[in-house]
Parts: structure tokens; C-alpha cells; sequence
């Protein structure tokens, strides 16, 4: 991510520091947000619902190999 | 950077006539006393920015700007109001201007005004300090700029609740063919999640029972399959007995789905809440109960905020606190009603599904076999078809009544399930009536038992895997909507950590050495968009200031955080420079106003200031201040003399008055001539009264006119100042004479003055412009006033011109620098260590006896 000053972009980053960190969330849905907030997507819900869709499958897929 | 130049306002608050502030793109020090109209430049300000008046609208119910803005004698005029802009073009922007017409800059600049950071009157210092949490962040919330970071929040919340109902619905999936299972392999077989291996040994039960072998996985099901239809080979063909025991199996699962769809939980929820709804609704609503009792607890009303009847405070307090509680029910109720509905179409789903089965299933029974079966399922479908369209809105929209009608169609002793039951029983009457022996129909009923459970585990299996990822979907969605909430928390939290820091920051400095500061702003943990304050005192740490803290430094408590949020605002749009105290500085002791002021002059000199007071000796304070902070160019300092309803305040300055003596003695009429001098001569006299404290009897509203100065200024410098009335003798002692003249056709009609001739008026005129300039310095703009040392000496504040006490020299005012050094550091930095100081007063004293 670009060095952003405004709050917004810093509790941006601050939110993607703490799903990075979060154990309880798979880090291929966390890919996939940052690249939603990359793309300026994060607040679609149905990209998010996709994120998480493909996230989690792809999870399973790489924890069962 | 646009500044106003000037402001311009008439009809409006107390001021009729036309009245100009030249603000000269400079910040303004306006000194006028209680009641001569400077609020109402600052109304004007306020109106003319913010399209409201903080002191009426909002204030009380019965008060608005639009109803007493306007002059109470402004009749039907319109008021106006207009800033003219310091830009090449003299932009002037008013009451009709359409800003999308101005300049960018100017746009900006308007844009920045629209909200109210930038005006603080008395009144409202204590404001941040007594809000309530929420309303403390909404004072805020123009600091904080998250309609972005609110948006992605809202996102993730309804992808979390959507993943919330994806597993609930995954979980009504798995749990409708669970059941299937165990009814088709005994309940008493499988546990309510069956695992593979019960299946299995359940499977090989019943295999047992017709001599088959036991199977050691469900795929080989199949095998056991083709083994019992090689051992009904020998009975002939059995299709007919095979196919009505498949339709009566269909139909036995088609009857029990049926009662399931009655959306009895879903009807009986919708109308308690609607009922609940309907009650609360008729009367309040949720947000009124709330502000309603803000209002109450707040503001200590004893009347209604609505009616403003007499009120029982603790009985209505208590009263809608209990209706709050019951709005938190019917949330409560509402979440349930959205559950009843989403299994009750789930429930719905199935049932089609097994109206889809059973026609299958009939539909390849020979026609004679039939019977009115296709019909009777049709008529199930339909019906199910019906439910489910009357369920697909919202909880709000549902259609109650026709739930109920189509429900009562599926209820158990429905013709519904008569008939379908009939149908169940003729299949049933035509499968005995065939040939059939009992080990074949055994055999049958078993492997078409069998076939449907090797079709439902795979379904079951795959409707846990989509439990499953269901739940992780979820759980990460929960996790990543909680994550955005800490992440805007903290970091909202780290925003008023810094702001903390500023308002403390300036708290101390109006406070060094006292026990007391740590302001803290906390977002709190519990509540969205709320704010708690809390601050230092002495050994106890974080509490409420108001607990502890005295009125004066909560004063200076509230001073300090405007003046930080001022600072962030300007941070937010560095090109909006406006900063309004009206009449704030001496709500505070004068040892924390001085270093108030400095701190004013000095840390926001790059602000355009209007600041008010209605104290003369602050007034003079301040600007020995400005010179001290070297801001004296920056600043225009004006006094309103009077005010008159009818003619507003006097704004005249002294020099303006002398200039316009000087042009009327060349073309103007004696009347004219009378009436300029005499206001320049009362402006003089005005001010003398109060550097020279001359006595004079009380008058309401101390609006004093020459002669009743005049004879105590003439006798004061007779007796007290005899360097100056020897200098200025001869006009002091015309003016004793002439004085009257003003009177005579300057401010009275009097038939018998009419004859005052020209050059009597000229007389009187030159003897006031001569006064005017051996009282009042043109260096300095300050009128002489009697020095601390030596008594009897007059002097301006800069020394320029001195009348030295009998039968001593001048002596000059001294610099600052001079004060600090003389009095030994006791004057440093506008703090007085007051015994240094009584040393220091005590010596001088000495020197001078």
C-alpha cells in the first residue's frame, strides 16, 4: 500500500496490519481483501461474499494438500 | 488566502442603520460595554456563513434567527448582511449571493465557514466540556472525515450477517436430510449427525435381515443394490410392485413435510411484533424517547421539551426509559421474526422438492394406478407454490393474513393431507392386491429404501462440506468485521490522542505548575461514535473533569480544546483563517487571561481574528498585549462609543472625526461644523473619563454626554495636571466657554441659536481639534493617560507625547524588556510573582518620597 496521511487510508492500513495478524482468518481471504482495497473495492459487498467464497475454498484446498 | 475586508449589516439583531466593521483584511479588537451591538456583528457573521445564529436557533424551541434576526423596527425589510472579500475584485458575498457564483478560492473559503468551528461566545465554552459522550462526538465528527471508512464497515457487516445466514440456512439443509436418513435407515440407528460408519452398520443390518452381505463402504451400496435386484430376479417381474412402493414412499415423505410448512412461530412472532410496533409507534418513536430524555437530564427541565407543560421529571424519565427497554424488545423481536421467516421458507423449499418426488414417482405408475395421485400432488404443489410467494418479501411487507390463509391449507387435518393420504392408501390397497410374496415385497421395500439412501448421503455430505465452509466463511467474516471496527477505534483513538496533547498542551500553558492537565479524549469501548473526556487531578487520574475541576479552569478547560480543534480545523482547510471569540477572555481570572491572550496573539497571529470584550481595562490589556506579541499591524482595535436602538453602535474613530472637522471648516454649514466637533469633543471626553477616572453622577447605562463631562474634565486637569492645562490654557479655556455651542445647533433645535454664526462654530471646532491633538497620540493611537510613575505625569502608552508631573522631568514609559530587568524578573511573560513585585513597588515607592 501507498503511504497514506489521511485517517481513512491509515485505518485502512491499520485494519489490514489486524486481519494479517488475526489466526482466525484464512490468509488467502486475506489476499483477496487487500487486493479489494487496492482496488477500491472493499465496501462491495458481493466482492467481499467472493472474497471470502474463494478465500476460504481456496484454504481448504491448500490445508488438505 | 481570501480575508474579509469589511462587513457590512443593517435591519439585522441591534443594528437598524447601515453599519460597517473594517475589518481591512486585519483581525478586529472590539471593545463596546454590555449591550451596544458587538454580538450582533458576530450574529451576522454566524448567520451569514452558517445560514444559522447559534444564540437563537437550536436554543429554544420558540427562537429562530429567521424570526428574531431581523431589527425589531426593521418593519418588512429584509436584513442585510454582506463580507466584502479582500480580493482583487472586491468579491462581496451576501444573504442572496449564490456561491457557486464566487471565485474557486472564495468557494472554499465559504465551504470552510459552513461549519461552526470558528465562533466561540461566552456561553458556549463550557459546551465540549458538558455534552453528553455522543453528542461530544458529533461536535467531532467534522474532524473526522470517515464516510469512506463508515461505508467499508457497513460492507462488512452485511457480509457478516449474510455469512450468518448462509450457515443457518446451510445448517436447515443438512438437517432436512439427516432426518430423511434416519427415517429411512431407523432413528434409532443413526444419532442426530450420523457419521459414515453408522450408516454403514445400519445399512448392513438391514442387509442382514434379507441375508445379504454387510457392506464396508458406503460407495459399495450400489453392489448390494444389483444384489438384491438379482435376488427379486426369480419372482418375475415385480416394476408395477416396485414402482407403487416407490410412489407410497414418496408421498409417506410428501405427508410428514407438509405440517412442517405451517408457519405457525412465524405468524405468532409477526404479530406480537406488529402489535408491539403499532403500540410504541403510535405514540413515540425510538430516537424522540432518546433526545427526550437527553433534553430532560441536561438541560434539568421541569416542562416538557414539547409542550413545555409541567412535568413529573423522574416519573417521565423513568417512564421512557421503560419504552426504551421495550423498542430494545421489539429489536429483539424482529431478529427472531427474520429467523421464522428464513425456515419457514426453507421449510417450504423441501416440501416442493418432495412434491416434485412424489409426482415423479406417480407419473410412471400405469395409468389405472394413478388414480387422482398427479391431481392431489398438483394441488400440493400449488399451494406450496402459493406459501412460498407470499413469503418472499421482507419481515416488514409480509403479508400476514394470507400466511395464515395458505398455512391453515397445510395444516395436518387440511383436505390437503386427507387426500394425499387417500392417495398413500389406494397405492398401498393396489400393492397388496398384486402378486407379491412377502420375501419379494421384503426385498423390494429394502432396496428401494436403499436406493434413496445412496442418493441422500452424498447429498448429506456435501451439504456438511457447505456447512462447513459456511461456518469458516463466518467465522472470518465476524473476525474481519470486528478487526475493521478495532482498526477505526484505535486509530480514531490515536486522532484524539494527538488532539489530546494540543488542548493539553495549551491547558498548561495557561496552567504551568498546577497539579491538574491530562485532558484525555476516549473513543469508548462500548458505545459507537461516543467520546468520553477525562483529565488529571492532583493524585487522581482520569476522571470527569467537572468532578473536580473549578469553574474557572473548566473555563479555561473549554478555551483550550476550541482553540485545539480550531488549530486541527485549520489543519483540514489551511485556507479558512477565521477565528471568533466574542466576549470569552474575561470569563477567566486575569493572571490565566493574560497568558490566554499572549497565547492567542502569538501561537494564532496567522489567524483573521474578531475578538470582543466588553471590559475596558482588557481592552487596553489587549493591546499592550498585541504590541508586546508584535501583532500590533495585524490588528484593527475599535470601540463601539454608544448604542441607540434606532441608530446601533458607534463605531466612529476619533482620527476619522478630526479629519472631517477639518474638511467641514472649509465648505461645511456652522449646524455641521457644531455637530462633528461636538462628537469628536465627547469621543475625547468619553475616554478621558475613564483614563483620568473623573467623577461624574451614575446615569443608567452610563451613556454620558459633554456636559455632564465636561466640568469634571476641566476641573481634573486644572487641579491634577497642571503641565497640560498650562500648555493647552487657552483651549481648555474656550472650550469651558464654548462647549455649549454643540449644544446650542449641533444636537437641539433652538430657535433663538439660529443666528450662531459660522465662525462661532469654526471657534468651537478648532478648539476641540486642538484638545484632540495635545490627548491623543498619532503614533501610538492611544489617548494620554496618568503614568504609574511619577503621579502627576500624563503620557500616551509609547511615550510620544508626555505632559511630565510639577517640577519634574519626563520620564518615559518603559520597554518590556526594561520591566522585566527593573523589577527583577517579578513582570516576566505576563506572570507577576506577586511578592517580587510588592518589593519592587515598595523600592520605587521609596525612591519617589
Amino acid at each position: 500500500m501507498k503511504e497514506n496521511p489521511t485517517i481513512e487510508g491509515r485505518i485502512l492500513e491499520r485494519f489490514l496490519v489486524k486481519v494479517e495478524a488475526d489466526q482466525t482468518i484464512p490468509p488467502e481471504v486475506v489476499r483477496r481483501l487487500r487486493e479489494l482495497c487496492e482496488r477500491g473495492q472493499i465496501n462491495a459487498v458481493d466482492r467481499i461474499l467472493d472474497a471470502l467464497r474463494e478465500g476460504v475454498k481456496e484454504h481448504a484446498k491448500n490445508s488438505a494438500a | 488566502m481570501p480575508r474579509i475586508q469589511r462587513l457590512d449589516l443593517q435591519g439585522f439583531r441591534g443594528i437598524r442603520q447601515s453599519v460597517p466593521l473594517l475589518f481591512e483584511a486585519k483581525s478586529i479588537l472590539l471593545f463596546g460595554e454590555n449591550g451596544t451591538g458587538k454580538s450582533s456583528f458576530v450574529d451576522a457573521l454566524e448567520k451569514l456563513l452558517t445560514g444559522r445564529v447559534s444564540t437563537l436557533d437550536g436554543r429554544a424551541h420558540s427562537l429562530s434567527s429567521d424570526r428574531h434576526g431581523p431589527h425589531i423596527r426593521n418593519g418588512e425589510h429584509p436584513p442585510l448582511i454582506a463580507i466584502t472579500f479582500n480580493d482583487a475584485d472586491g468579491t462581496v458575498f451576501d444573504l442572496q449571493s449564490d456561491p457557486a457564483n464566487l471565485p474557486t478560492a472564495l468557494q472554499e473559503y465559504l465551504q470552510g465557514a459552513r461549519e461552526n468551528l470558528y465562533i466561540l461566545r461566552r456561553r458556549q465554552i463550557l459546551e465540549f466540556i458538558d455534552s453528553q459522550p455522543r453528542q461530544r462526538y458529533d461536535l467531532l465528527r467534522p474532524f473526522l472525515p470517515l464516510s469512506g471508512i463508515e461505508a467499508i464497515e457497513e460492507a462488512l457487516r452485511q457480509a457478516r450477517d449474510r455469512t450468518d445466514t448462509e450457515v443457518r440456512n446451510a445448517a436447515q439443509e443438512t438437517s432436512r436430510l439427516t432426518q430423511d436418513l434416519r427415517r429411512l435407515l431407523g432413528s434409532d440407528t443413526l444419532s442426530e449427525e450420523p457419521t459414515e460408519e453408522q450408516v454403514i452398520r445400519a445399512v448392513s443390518r438391514e442387509l442382514a435381515t434379507v441375508g445379504q452381505a454387510q457392506i464396508t463402504a458406503i460407495p459399495r451400496l450400489s453392489e448390494s443394490i444389483a444384489r438384491l435386484s438379482d435376488a427379486l430376479s426369480p419372482f418375475g417381474d415385480l416394476s408395477r410392485q416396485s414402482q407403487l412402493a416407490n410412489a407410497i414412499q414418496a408421498l409417506e415423505e410428501l405427508v410428514e413435510m407438509i405440517p412442517r410448512v405451517q408457519a405457525m412461530s412465524l405468524i405468532t412472532t409477526v404479530e406480537t411484533l406488529r402489535r408491539r410496533e403499532a403500540r410504541e409507534a403510535r405514540i413515540f418513536y425510538e430516537a424522540v424517547l432518546e433526545q427526550g430524555v437527553r433534553w430532560i437530564g441536561e438541560e434539568s427541565r421541569n416542562t416538557c421539551p414539547l409542550c413545555e407543560q409541567p412535568i413529573d421529571t423522574q416519573r417521565v424519565v423513568g417512564r421512557t426509559q421503560e419504552r426504551l427497554i421495550a423498542m430494545r424488545e421489539i429489536l429483539n423481536l424482529r431478529q427472531e421474526g427474520r429467523r421464522a421467516l428464513e425456515s419457514a421458507r426453507q421449510a417450504v423449499r423441501s416440501a416442493i422438492e418432495a412434491t416434485q418426488r412424489a409426482e415423479a414417482r406417480a407419473r410412471v405408475l400405469a395409468e389405472e394406478e394413478t388414480g387422482r395421485s398427479i391431481e392431489t400432488i398438483a394441488a400440493a404443489r400449488s399451494i406450496l407454490d402459493a406459501l412460498g410467494e407470499v413469503l418472499r418479501g421482507d419481515l416488514a411487507t409480509l403479508d400476514i393474513e394470507a400466511v395464515r390463509r395458505h398455512s391453515a391449507q397445510v395444516s395436518p387435518d387440511a383436505p390437503l393431507v386427507e387426500a394425499l393420504t387417500r392417495c398413500q392408501n389406494e397405492f398401498r390397497a393396489r400393492l397388496s392386491s398384486l402378486p407379491s410374496p412377502q420375501a419379494a415385497q421384503k426385498l423390494l421395500s429394502l432396496r428401494d429404501r436403499l436406493e434413496r439412501v445412496s442418493q441422500i448421503w452424498p447429498e448429506v455430505c456435501r451439504a456438511r462440506a457447505s456447512a462447513k465452509e459456511a461456518l469458516e466463511r463466518a467465522r472470518a467474516a465476524r473476525a474481519i468485521y470486528e478487526d475493521a471496527q478495532a482498526a477505526r477505534k484505535e486509530e480514531v483513538q490515536s486522532l484524539f490522542d494527538e488532539l489530546s496533547k494540543d488542548i493539553n498542551d495549551i491547558y498548561v500553558h495557561l496552567h504551568p505548575d498546577e497539579s491538574h492537565g491530562g485532558v484525555r479524549l476516549e473513543v469508548r469501548e462500548a458505545v459507537q461514535g461516543s467520546v468520553n473526556l477525562r483529565a488529571d487531578f492532583y493524585e487522581r487520574q482520569s476522571e470527569d473533569p467537572r468532578a473536580y475541576y473549578s469553574d474557572a479552569h473548566l473555563d479555561t478547560l473549554g478555551l483550550a480544546i476550541f482553540l485545539a480543534l480550531r488549530r486541527w480545523y485549520r489543519k483540514q482547510r489551511p485556507d479558512f483563517d477565521l477565528m471568533v471569540l466574542d466576549d470569552v477572555l474575561t470569563s477567566v481570572d486575569t493572571a490565566h487571561s493574560v497568558r490566554l491572550s499572549e497565547l492567542l496573539l502569538s501561537e494564532f497571529r496567522d489567524y483573521q481574528v474578531l475578538l470582543t470584550t466588553h471590559d475596558r481595562i482588557w481592552f487596553e490589556h489587549l493591546r499592550d498585549i498585541q504590541a508586546r506579541c508584535g501583532v500590533t499591524q495585524a490588528f484593527v482595535n475599535k470601540v463601539i462609543h454608544k448604542w441607540t436602538i434606532d441608530e446601533g453602535p458607534d463605531l466612529r474613530e476619533p482620527e476619522d472625526e478630526r479629519q472631517a472637522i477639518s474638511r467641514l471648516i472649509a465648505d461645511g454649514s456652522a449646524e455641521e461644523i457644531a455637530v462633528m466637533a461636538g462628537r469628536l469633543l465627547e469621543h475625547i471626553l468619553q475616554e478621558m473619563r475613564y483614563t483620568l477616572r473623573l467623577s461624574v453622577q451614575a446615569k443608567p447605562g452610563e451613556q454620558y454626554e459633554i456636559g455632564e463631562l465636561w466640568p469634571s474634565f476641566y476641573a481634573a486637569i486644572r487641579k491634577d495636571y497642571p503641565t497640560l492645562y498650562k500648555q493647552a490654557r487657552k483651549t481648555l479655556d474656550a472650550l469651558d466657554v464654548r462647549w455649549t455651542v454643540r449644544n446650542w445647533i449641533g444636537a437641539h433645535w433652538n430657535t433663538w441659536a439660529r443666528n450662531v454664526s459660522r465662525s462661532t462654530a469654526i471657534a468651537f471646532a478648532t478648539a476641540v481639534c486642538n484638545l484632540f491633538d495635545r490627548v491623543f497620540c498619532s503614533a501610538c493611537r492611544r489617548f494620554i493617560a496618568p503614568s504609574a510613575t511619577p503621579l502627576g505625569q500624563l503620557a500616551c502608552r509609547c511615550g510620544g507625547r508626555i505632559y511630565p508631573a510639577p517640577g519634574k522631568e519626563a520620564v518615559h514609559p518603559k520597554s518590556r524588556e526594561d520591566l522585566v530587568r527593573d523589577t527583577r524578573g517579578a513582570l516576566r511573560d505576563a506572570r507577576l510573582d506577586t511578592a517580587r513585585y510588592f518589593e519592587w513597588k515598595r523600592a520605587e515607592a521609596g525612591r519617589e518620597r
